[in-house]
């Protein structure tokens, strides 16, 4: 079947989604390898998050027809390579990236919820990192990271 | 000690903008025309005997290419282990046996032109099993008339297959019965520990396909690149020079990619039919057929004297490494050797144990490596002598730790499955850690606080001590080479395994301040068995140790390289010259560039590659040391225990990168948590996993972070690169006795099983009512 | 990838998607949020039947009481004005569910139609008497306890969750209890207690207890010993007592000894708790 949504803020058309398939296969199929961990396929790991319609949500829970019409970012929208983003940027200055398996996940609930919250608590930081496990780290670092750009004046970011 | 620009700061990971951003990195972030996909056919029956395998069905699916079993594949008795060579683990395992020995083992494997048509045909693939009387519990193994698991005849470097012993030893030092017999003061025990999985976010995953001069490439998720190219070699009995393994970026390992778990299948496949095969765990298969930790049951008696001394020490340890031996007898070894020095003044030591076979999943490596379960039973054995004295434990501790300068029996009785080397600790932080950990946890004034803080809830603080090793001396190498471009940048190339941990940074630190250059100027590639000189591969800490030694070598070597033309160039002795952030000085502050050096050496005048490698040997292991303390609340009604704080001190030498470090610290720290709180395989009576996937393996989450506080304590190492020892392991042996022993102070119960889940916790207090 | 799927059909409008679920009877299921086939593939079902199109997200004050899209995802109901039902309960109850990316895909519907054992959601809506409404051409609501004690199974295979309503519980008090191995879990028990005073005598008693393992279950002999008696540690302690150990169950995660056990705890736990809320109020 047919799918047209905005990836990353593009204007996408898929021709060959199968309906079975789910949003991170049909990611990966289509050369987005970004999204990691396709190991789990129960939501419960967190590595594949993406924002849909600026919500992070596990890529494998969400069938790929569910998106016509929406909004796919990846964790392209952050940066690349030669353009970080301040978070990752922070993450990197922490320590927060072991593996990096679990990163990209991470930084995209790190970053809507600082959309929303621009100066959110620990307790809310902790919460929104909730759904990634990680292995490498043991989160401090990640919160800490979270932290000092939540400090940052408003803008900053 | 000249002042450093590079060693000792948190630099940014070399590969860290490549992997915040999600870049194709990882194994699978890569794809083949042609490729195959496979799944297994794991064993539905805990031991049995395969008497007919019929694939015909299978095969006739559209899409199917190969499917390989024990009628069709070399069948060559080998051990999983990634370890050097001989592997000190028994040859116990074949691609696939005509026998199955647990739930999860290998049967089969289809190789499809999807994944879809892969797992249908296995399916379809008819097994006719014999089922044998099975063993689900260790202390079984070894009684008589058990049945045997391994009674292949191929076997080799097991203790004893026939009664399934994979290895067994008693170690005495003194006499312990006679010294326990005239002890003051006495504890004991058994502190028993489950099967653990390590969990990499990333589960075992192997792309294979020929290159243009029809070798085999294996891109592997794996710790150990150049112990798979040399098992695969002699599995599939092709010269080492036809193989190729790479690993690309890893998305962790823990120990668990110290196995050569998936390489053979998916290399046959390439080999057969030559297109390019993907073999991928899933998380239920990572968790039953992937390894685990040892399940083991510690027994530990301890005697003192009236002041305190320990004069007895007593472990004996049955390990059980479920159906193969994979590094059945070096976790073993470890379980004491990596303990038991602590302590080195007891005169009267002894260790002794049993590792046995069973029906059950496959033990092998999990950061810590044995330690893990020594230091639950040790550290929980030294709070019960402390109560029975009553003295402060960690007074107790202060009276019998080893310190800088000393030695003990055990390094030179104990190594990796077989003896082990003298060594005399040259660079101890323990006094500090116990001494700065105890003030910022205010060690004290917490133990004069009330235990009881509400009708149902209780509070305790524990404290442990720890050590461990870097590098396994006298066995494992290390190299490196290092080459400059005329830019004045460099490539490091490593056979060291960067697995997340950082150590391409690490390295490069220690590349980048021999010469004097910063880290920018650093490209650096691991690891890739054409390219990389030999590594042993990411285990036993010992990267940064040791192949921290190579680098250096290999630094100094083009330091001196780069001086000597420099010393042609303005006509003087290389030794009067030196180099600062990139640029050559001579005596009178004249400057040269190392581009300016590159491109002479390339292209001007006294042609030559500025290049060298070298490698290293550990001689010794040095300890890293840490003192551990935490609070626990207790809620008495439920048994639910919450850790509240939680400082760590740890000795790791110099740390070459503090956050990187940190990092180290803190990972290891979770996981450790995770053991004391939830981490549990759990099995049937009949060895079928009932737990293997995320709702209910529960591992620490965001939400389960105690308040952390991480005191580096700095010594100098003088046998590492720049006093550095390694951090990757410790700190993963401290929060099971650490927990259970604030548990003991909140209530006086030894919790004795890991891991303190409420129910367990619950059963304890009413047992204690 | 679930290959025995030939088509996602999204209906615009709920008859619309009855009709598509009578032409594909026996080999279609509803996608909601979708989480519950990407757990358990089903290899019986071609069609799927996305309810996005739907406008079935939607949380509204009505006078019948707090209404609920059947297509809201815990985390909308979260943000909504209904997490303030029960004094914020709802709010802190949502909070613990599965992880924050999996509420953003859950949704109410979903959690009514699976009932999963281990449901956090199932015992607050029982015990509050919540109202569902199904359609099948036509509107349907029903308490959804009787839908449960019903064939509910049968209902869905023909109809489709609309809503879902809690009546508002002005007068009454209302604690909730957990259990999980670590922060986030499955509750491994839980309990929830819905009391109405009227002069210091409780009136109204709503007990459940979920995850049993199991369909949660009413207390209906504790409730009888709560009725007509004033609150306090006399009347806790005899409710307590009036628990039994064969409403709870035992599993690799939990013993029945231990579930007992902490179902006691549990409801003294909560029902403490309401003793202070209501004296604090007065």
């Amino acid at each position: 079947m047919q799918l047209s949504f905005r990836l990353n803020g593009s204007a996408t058309q898929w021709e060959d989604v199968h309906p079975g398939e789910n949003l991170l296969e049909a990611l990966r199929r289509h050369g987005c390898w970004e999204v990691k961990g396709n190991n789990c396929t129960h939501g419960e790991c967190g590595a594949c998050t993406i924002l849909l319609d600026g919500i992070p949500v596990p890529s494998c829970t969400v069938f790929a027809a569910r998106v016509e019409g929406r909004n796919v970012d990846t964790i392209r929208l952050l940066g690349d390579p030669d353009h970080l983003h301040p978070l990752q940027q922070a993450f990197l200055r922490h320590g927060a990236v072991q593996c990096g398996y679990c990163i990209p996940g991470m930084l995209l609930s790190a970053h809507a919820l600082l959309v929303r919250n621009p100066h959110p608590n620990r307790e809310e930081i902790k919460q929104s990192l909730s759904g990634h496990l990680c292995r490498c780290t043991g989160y401090l670092q990640q919160i800490e990271a979270i932290e000092e750009i939540a400090g940052l004046p408003e803008g900053a970011e | 000690m000249a002042s450093r620009t590079v060693v000792g700061q948190s630099i940014d990971k070399l590969d860290g903008p490549a992997l915040v951003t999600g870049q194709a990195v990882y194994t699978d972030d890569f794809t083949l025309p042609g490729m195959l996909f496979d799944r297994i056919l794991w064993s539905p029956r805990a031991h049995a005997r395969i008497r007919a395998i019929d694939t015909a069905a299978a095969e006739c699916l559209p899409g199917v290419r190969l499917i390989l079993h024990y009628g069709n594949v070399p069948r060559v008795a080998y051990t999983t282990a990634g370890q050097g060579f001989p592997e000190p683990s028994p040859y116990d395992s074949f691609i696939f046996d005509q026998k199955v020995r647990f739930v999860g083992d290998r049967v089969a494997a289809v190789f499809a032109d999807n994944l879809i048509a892969a797992q249908e045909a296995v399916g379809l693939i008819q097994v006719e099993y014999e089922d044998l009387p099975a063993i689900f519990e260790p202390e079984e193994a070894t009684q008589p008339n058990a049945p045997i698991i391994h009674d292949e005849e191929e076997i080799r470097g097991a203790f004893d297959p026939r009664h399934n012993l994979v290895s067994q030893l008693d170690l005495k030092i003194g006499d312990v019965e006679q010294s326990l017999a005239q002890a003051t003061y006495r504890a004991e025990g058994t502190w028993i520990t489950p099967y653990a999985q390590h969990v990499p976010m990333e589960t075992h995953i192997v792309i294979s396909y020929l290159d243009e001069w029809g070798r085999l490439v294996l891109r592997s998720s794996t710790q150990v690149p150049f112990h798979a190219r040399r098992i695969i070699a002699r599995l599939l009995d092709l010269p080492i020079q036809k193989i190729r393994v790479i690993k690309p970026r890893v998305g962790g390992g823990f120990g668990g990619k110290q196995e050569i778990l998936l390489e053979d299948l998916c290399a046959l496949a390439t080999l057969r039919t030559r297109r390019p095969a993907r073999i991928e765990l899933s998380r239920k298969e990572e968790f039953v057929s992937a390894r685990q930790m040892h399940p083991m049951k510690v027994q530990v008696r301890l005697g003192a004297d009236s002041g305190g001394q320990l004069q007895a020490m007593e472990m004996r340890v049955l390990a059980n490494t479920g159906a193969y031996g994979t590094h059945g007898s070096t976790v073993f070894f470890n379980t004491g050797s990596k303990t038991l020095p602590l302590y080195n003044k007891a005169p009267n030591v002894r260790f002794v144990g049993d590792v046995v076979y069973t029906n059950l999943p496959v033990a092998g490596a999990y950061r810590g490596y044995g330690a893990t379960e020594g230091y639950f039973a040790l550290e929980c054995a030294i709070d019960q002598l402390a109560a029975k004295m009553g003295m402060d434990p960690l007074l107790l501790r202060r009276k019998n730790h080893i310190r800088e300068g000393e030695t003990s029996p055990i390094f030179i009785k104990l190594g990796e499955g077989r003896e082990g080397v003298e060594q005399t600790v040259q660079s101890c932080g323990l006094d500090r850690c116990i001494e700065l950990g105890m003030k910022a946890f205010q060690w004290d004034e917490r133990r004069k606080k009330p235990r009881r803080i509400g009708p149902d809830r209780a509070r305790g603080v524990g404290m442990s001590i720890l050590m461990q090793g870097s590098s396994i001396p006298q066995v494992d190498m290390a190299a490196a080479s290092l080459r400059m471009a005329e830019d004045g940048s460099f490539h490091l190339f490593l056979g060291a395994t960067d697995i997340g941990t950082g150590s391409d940074t690490i390295l490069a630190q220690i590349a980048a301040e021999t010469i004097g250059v910063s880290t920018d100027r650093f490209t650096v590639y691991s690891s890739d068995t054409d390219f990389s000189p030999f590594d042993k591969g990411a285990y036993a800490s010992s990267t940064t140790y040791l192949t921290g030694q190579a680098v250096y070598k290999a630094a100094f070597a083009v330091r001196n390289q780069i001086l000597g033309i420099a010393g042609l160039w303005f006509k003087v002795e290389p030794g009067t010259l030196e180099i600062r952030q990139g640029v050559v000085f001579n005596q009178q502050g004249a400057r040269l560039t190392l581009e300016e050096i590159g491109y002479r050496s390339y292209y001007l005048a006294d042609q030559q590659q500025i290049e060298a490698s070298a490698s290293a040997l550990s001689q010794a292991s040095p300890p890293p040391f840490s003192a551990h303390f935490a609070e626990i609340e207790i809620d008495l009604e439920t048994g639910i225990v919450r850790p509240l704080d939680y400082v760590v001190a740890v000795d790791c030498g110099v740390a070459i990168n503090p956050e990187l470090a940190k990092g180290q610290v803190l990972g290891s720290l979770m996981n450790g948590i995770g053991f004391a709180l939830s981490e549990e395989l759990l099995l049937s009576s009949r060895g079928v996993a009932l737990n293997p996937n995320f709702l209910d393996y529960k591992i620490p989450t965001s939400l389960d972070l105690p308040r952390i506080e991480i005191i580096p304590v700095e010594t100098n190492e003088p046998t590492g690169p720049y006093g550095a020892k390694s951090v990757g392991e410790i700190c993963i042996n401290g929060p099971l006795p650490t927990l259970a022993n604030a548990i003991f102070d909140a209530t006086g119960i030894q919790m004795k099983e890991a891991p303190f889940t409420a129910e367990r916790v619950w059963r304890a207090l009413k047992r204690n009512e | 990838m679930q290959p025995n799927i030939t088509d996602y059909l999204q209906p615009k409008s709920l008859t619309e998607a009855i009709a598509l679920m009578a032409t594909h009877t026996g080999r279609s299921a509803l996608v909601g949020g979708g989480l519950d086939l990407s757990w358990r593939p089903r290899q019986d079902i071609q069609i799927l039947i996305g309810l996005d199109r739907i406008p079935l997200s939607y949380v509204e004050w009505r006078p019948e009481g707090l209404v609920i899209g059947a297509g809201t995802t815990l985390r909308e109901l979260a943000e909504s004005k209904g997490s303030s039902f029960l004094n914020g309960l709802l709010s802190r109850v949502l909070d613990r569910i599965a992880t924050p990316l999996l509420r953003a895909v859950i949704t109410v519907g979903g959690v009514l139609a699976r009932a999963y054992p281990w449901s956090d959601l199932l015992p607050i809506f029982l015990g509050c008497n919540a109202h569902i409404t199904l359609f099948d051409g036509q509107d349907h609501t029903i308490p959804l306890e009787s839908f449960y004690q019903g064939n509910s199974r049968q209902l869905l295979a023909h109809s489709v969750i609309r809503e879902l309503c809690l009546p508002p519980h002005h007068e009454s008090y209302a604690a909730y209890q957990r259990f999980g191995r670590l922060q986030i879990d499955i509750p491994l028990l839980n309990q929830f207690s819905c009391l109405t005073l009227v002069e210091e005598q409780i009136e109204k008693a709503s007990l459940w207890l979920g995850a049993r393992p199991g369909f949660p279950l009413r207390l209906s002999e504790v409730e009888a010993v709560l009725l007509g008696k004033p609150l306090n540690q006399e009347t806790i302690r005899d409710a307590v007592s009036a628990l039994s150990p064969p409403l709870v169950g035992t599993d690799f995660r939990l013993s029945k000894d231990y579930r007992h056990h902490l179902a006691g705890v549990f409801l003294r736990r909560n029902l403490t708790e309401i003793w202070s809320q209501h004296a604090t109020i007065i």
